[in-house]
């Protein structure tokens, strides 16, 4: 949460995060789980 | 590049109605979604005569979240994992500075909601400064079921519109909320039965248009008090 910060530092944080996030496997599960309409299982990679 | 037909504008007289227009995928938020509602949204912000904005979706759904492709990875390369991180990052501020520049524009923003406000859509529904809701439309971030994280500032406006601890309960745990506690917290202003949410969005849309030079005034000083998030976005953009 970042409701002591300003918006921009709370965006590049967020930003970085959902880069690192975008190029992992648990992506590619986690989408195919929404399509699906199930639970995702994740695996941390 | 930007497709023309995902999202409508229509002028008439002061109010702009913008319509999210890909009602046979719940309106799904995709990259080329967002590069046609800042386009519309630019077009308005230069249209002296328009006075306020209603947004909507068509079809079933106002925005039912991200579009869940299978390919959505590779529209970004990268010769190692590292560069493709700095790239996604790239794309992300872009998308920040597009989803700031709607918050900016000059004239108020009422946003009718139905179906699904979702993920994406949440995020878009929350840059406005007036939310309608129709009886039965489902609120809800599943960025943290799909792995994904929230990168256009939903968690930050929502702590800022509801508290910290409603942000977390809805960021956290992905569950979907009725219109009725999203009125109640404040996220929505107005719940109207379905058929009748349009209609109520333009007439409260035309009593903002009344009065144009007092209510773009009054846009700036709300915005700049009411709104924490708004504050450098709205000292930063050009205004008439």
């Amino acid at each position: 949460m970042f409701a002591d910060q300003g918006l921009d530092d709370a965006l590049r944080f967020e930003a970085m995060n959902a880069a690192v996030g975008f190029v992992s496997e648990d992506l590619v599960e986690g989408f195919a789980a929404g399509r699906e309409k199930r639970s995702a299982r994740f695996e941390g990679k | 590049m930007a497709d023309d037909d995902a999202v409508l504008l229509d002028i008439d007289g002061p109010i702009a109605t913008v319509t999210l227009n890909r009602p046979d995928r719940l309106n799904a938020w995709s990259w080329e979604m967002g590069m046609a509602l800042t386009q519309r949204m630019e077009t308005i912000a230069a249209e002296r005569d328009v006075r306020v904005v209603v947004l909507k979706g068509a079809g079933r759904s106002f925005c039912a979240g991200i579009d869940l492709k299978p390919d959505v990875r590779d529209r970004i390369v990268g010769r190692s994992p590292a560069e493709k991180v700095l790239n996604y990052y790239h794309r992300y501020r872009g998308s920040h500075r597009r989803t700031q520049g709607i918050e900016a524009i000059p004239q108020p923003i009422v946003v009718a909601l139905h179906g699904h406000c979702l993920g994406a859509g949440f995020e878009i529904a929350m840059l406005a400064d007036i939310r309608l809701a129709a009886e039965g439309t489902v609120f809800g971030c599943p960025e943290v079921k799909i792995g994904v994280a929230i990168d256009c500032g939903l968690d930050l406006r929502l702590a800022q519109e509801v508290g910290p601890s409603w942000a977390k309960w809805m960021t956290l745990t992905a569950r979907r909320f009725d219109a009725a506690l999203a009125h109640r917290l404040g996220l929505v202003q107005e719940v109207h039965p379905a058929d009748a949410l349009f209609a109520k969005a333009h007439e409260l849309a035309a009593e903002i248009a009344c009065e144009r030079a007092a209510r773009r005034c009054r846009r700036r000083s709300a915005r700049s008090t009411c709104s924490p998030t708004r504050g450098s976005t709205t000292r930063s953009a050009s205004r008439r």
